[in-house]
């Protein structure tokens, strides 16, 4: 759809081709040909999602895979692929082409697949040359581009039309033509696309393509359905991986795991280390909870073709770091089991308590999650620092809740005098009788925070069933408000 | 412990009990709760540390208690073991929903915050899982979870696994499990805690009240493997020395405390 003249056509079908509908067509002009024609909106978005997907299908072949951000109209329509050194793998460029097309006529989708030395010249033989699987050789790619269409050279539309009207029609019409005036004319577009397509200029590969140094990848002549099968799998890919961050001194912190799936779906997990690690067997065990997960897809029959393991961050490790975990030390071993924890249900449902400066009973404590990298060993954190010596009470009373509400609940509370301590409350509906009461530990609010919060007056009390709480009074009487309100915040055992 | 007559029962038995791994036992592996008359009501004299123990509430109301006398026994067992960190598996839903647990009161409870690796499942499935693993583990000082007695997931069959995991890994499994009854378990005890007044608290001249004093509950042993359950006592935490005491059976003469100065300046 464009808005010149009216809505175009972005997309056809065989049928449609047949009666002579054509892309870049008006689609008054094409119902007008063919007076069947159903005309539907066009959908951008869900078109690039499936380019993404299938994009991500291709990783199968190498890693380098990413939707080609040029299109020959205006949305992208093809896939970029940088197959270098990967190719042996499947038997060759030629072979790996086929098999790329043959899977993907499998899935229904008529593609063409063309390998080339420049992106440029790979782009514009898979869209303007007649042969489906086509391997350019190096070094022709003047003389295979030489009869295409200047459109071939990945340039607007715009400059295309100029081309045109000044005759230049053919890709090798503008061989050995003066730079200068087209450049002046239509910008330094032309020239660029034209050395880049050649190769006299080296044409930078997306950036949107990672770099992945560390990554394992195993395929399969047949899918693998059985769970034990794939963990099996990923138990060798995870060996493999752990060879190459040997080899650099690496340890992994993120892992992303590929399954691609016998029809074409691509699953992604992802897992992540508290510490760097590249022990084999935990690795492989970050993953074992995810795949339990995702296996009702397997059960579906459809199996798994090909697996990819590949850290996507990874950390210095010096060798005496990996000596250590060799070992079975009980430090090591939890940390290991706190990442699987945390892989499994959410880095942050695993914590750890941190003691903080601060008088204020709710922002005495933090929790920090346990896989946020090697926790201090439990010696630097003094005990001075909970303030154990003021909070333990003569005689082994205890001065702070064991629990403590995330917010603290009102209560209504009668007490004999204003500013004495309660006499009863009722807290989620039960009344509770104070007999024992101690207060108030007066704690007055952080100047410095400018939250209008007031001075509480605690009490640790307790009801004639001998249930402890710890309440206080929100304001000072009179002085900061009339009707001061209670709360509940915490229970002691 | 056999009659005269029962030479063949004794054999029987002898051969039962070396198929039993739960037989194996020597002391090492039991912890003292400090308190001889409860030590007298247990098989033998102790907590077993490769075991499965249960802590529930006589009602809704007594799960504060339950939360108090359950840290203290987490505390006796992290005595034990004093490197060992802590594993505790929260239930953010009633009946457990009288707040999360407080740092500065744990350890005013005797309990080392910076032990505790706190997990909070989304499902009951998911706890009983962190559970088995950490105690296969056998790396913690204990693990503690808290689940409600009349989950659906939470069965005979999940008693079993829990109390395999904790022998398998030689670390003690807790868990807190609301104020239901439950059914058939594997665990090695069962107490019922209900709430109990402190110990006597002082009387400052010009105060109408007592102070509060040291926490006490009312613990029942409901369920016992290997001896008779249903004995109950009153029991007392005395955080210096991380154990029971049982008030009611050692005379108990209120000290005189000084007084304290209460006032915390923000």
């Amino acid at each position: 759809m464009s808005a010149q003249g009216g809505p175009r056509i972005t997309a056809r079908n065989r049928a449609a081709a047949q009666e002579g509908v054509n892309e870049d067509q008006l689609v008054t002009d094409a119902t007008a040909l063919c007076r069947r024609l159903e005309v539907r909106d066009a959908d951008l978005a869900a078109d690039a999602a499936a380019l993404k997907k299938l994009a991500d299908w291709c990783g199968r072949y190498t890693p380098w895979t990413a939707p080609d951000a040029n299109g020959l109209g205006v949305e992208p329509d093809g896939i970029l692929m940088d197959i270098t050194g990967c190719d042996h793998l499947f038997g060759g460029d030629a072979a790996l082409l086929d098999d790329l097309v043959a899977r993907l006529r499998g899935f229904g989708i008529a593609a063409r697949a063309v390998a080339a030395a420049t992106p440029g010249a790979a782009w514009a033989l898979a869209r303007f040359d007649e042969r489906q699987v086509f391997v350019l050789p190096a070094g022709e790619e003047e003389h295979a581009l030489k009869g295409l269409p200047i459109r071939a050279l990945r340039l607007s539309h715009d400059i295309c039309d100029g081309l045109h009207r000044l005759g230049l029609k053919r890709v090798g019409d503008l061989y050995g033509r003066p730079r200068a005036p087209l450049t002046a004319r239509f910008g330094p577009d032309v020239a660029r696309r034209l050395d880049e397509a050649l190769g006299r200029t080296a044409e930078p590969i997306s950036p949107e393509m990672p770099l992945v140094p560390f990554r394992a990848r195993l395929l399969f002549a047949e899918g693998l359905t059985r769970i034990e099968d794939i963990e099996t799998a990923v138990e060798r890919l995870a060996v493999e991986l752990c060879d190459l961050l040997t080899r650099d001194l690496k340890g992994a912190r993120r892992l992303e795991l590929l399954l691609f799936r016998v029809d074409g779906e691509v699953s992604q997990l992802l897992a992540g280390t508290s510490a760097p690690s590249r022990e084999a067997k935990h690795l492989a065990r970050l993953f074992r909870e995810k795949l339990k997960q995702v296996g009702d897809d397997f059960d579906a029959g459809y199996g798994i073709e090909a697996l990819s393991l590949a850290a996507l961050a990874v950390d210095a490790m010096s060798p005496s770091q990996a000596a250590l975990s060799d070992e079975d030390s009980g430090e090591r071993n939890i940390d290991a089991l706190i990442d699987r924890i945390g892989n499994r249900l959410g880095p942050s449902r695993v914590r750890r308590l941190r003691p903080c400066a601060s008088y204020i009973p709710e922002r005495a404590v933090a929790t920090v999650p346990a896989m946020s990298g090697a926790l201090p060993p439990t010696s630097i954190i003094s005990p001075n620092d909970w303030r154990i010596p003021e909070l333990q009470k003569l005689d082994g009373v205890v001065g702070r809740p064991l629990r403590m509400l995330a917010c603290a609940e009102q209560i209504e509370v009668t007490a004999e005098v204003p500013e004495g301590p309660p006499r009863s409350f009722r807290w989620r509906r039960v009344l509770h009788h104070v007999v024992r009461s101690e207060g108030p530990e007066r704690i007055a609010p952080e100047w410095w925070r400018r939250d209008g919060e007031r001075t509480r007056d605690y009490y640790r009390v307790e009801d004639k069933d001998g249930r402890r709480f710890w309440l206080y009074r929100d304001g000072l009487y009179q002085r900061d408000t009339e009707m001061p309100l209670w709360y509940l915040h915490g229970i002691f055992g | 412990m056999s009659g005269p007559a029962a030479g063949p029962i004794a054999e029987l038995r002898a051969r039962i009990a070396s198929f039993d791994t739960a037989k194996r036992e020597s002391s090492a592996r039991m912890i003292s709760l400090g308190a001889a008359s409860i030590e007298d009501a247990l098989p033998m004299g102790g907590l077993r540390r490769d075991a499965l123990h249960e802590v529930a509430a006589a009602t809704y109301g007594d799960m504060a208690a339950t939360m108090g006398f359950a840290t203290a026994l987490v505390a006796c067992f992290a005595e034990a073991s004093p490197m060992a960190p802590v594993l505790w598996c929260e239930g953010n839903h009633a009946p457990f929903d009288v707040g999360g647990l407080y740092g500065p009161g744990l350890a005013a409870f005797g309990l080392d915050p910076a032990r505790l690796v706190l997990v909070t499942p989304p499902r009951d499935v998911e706890l009983l899982w962190t559970l088995e693993e950490a105690l296969r583990l056998g790396a913690f000082a204990a693990v503690v979870g808290e689940i409600d007695a009349g989950a659906r997931a939470f069965d005979l069959t999940a008693t079993r696994r829990l109390q395999l995991a904790a022998e398998e890994g030689g670390a003690p499994a807790l868990l807190l499990t609301g104020y239901q009854s439950a059914g058939a378990s594997a665990a090695a005890t069962r107490w019922r805690i209900a709430a109990a007044p402190g110990s006597p608290g002082l009387r400052f001249e010009g105060h109408s009240m007592e102070l509060v004093g040291r926490p006490r509950w009312k613990a029942t042993l409901e369920r016992c493997r290997g001896a008779e359950g249903g004995a109950a006592w009153l029991v007392e935490w005395d955080v210096a020395r991380r154990k029971f005491s049982t008030p009611d059976r050692e005379l108990h003469a209120v000290a005189t405390r000084r007084e304290s100065v209460l006032e915390l300046a923000g």
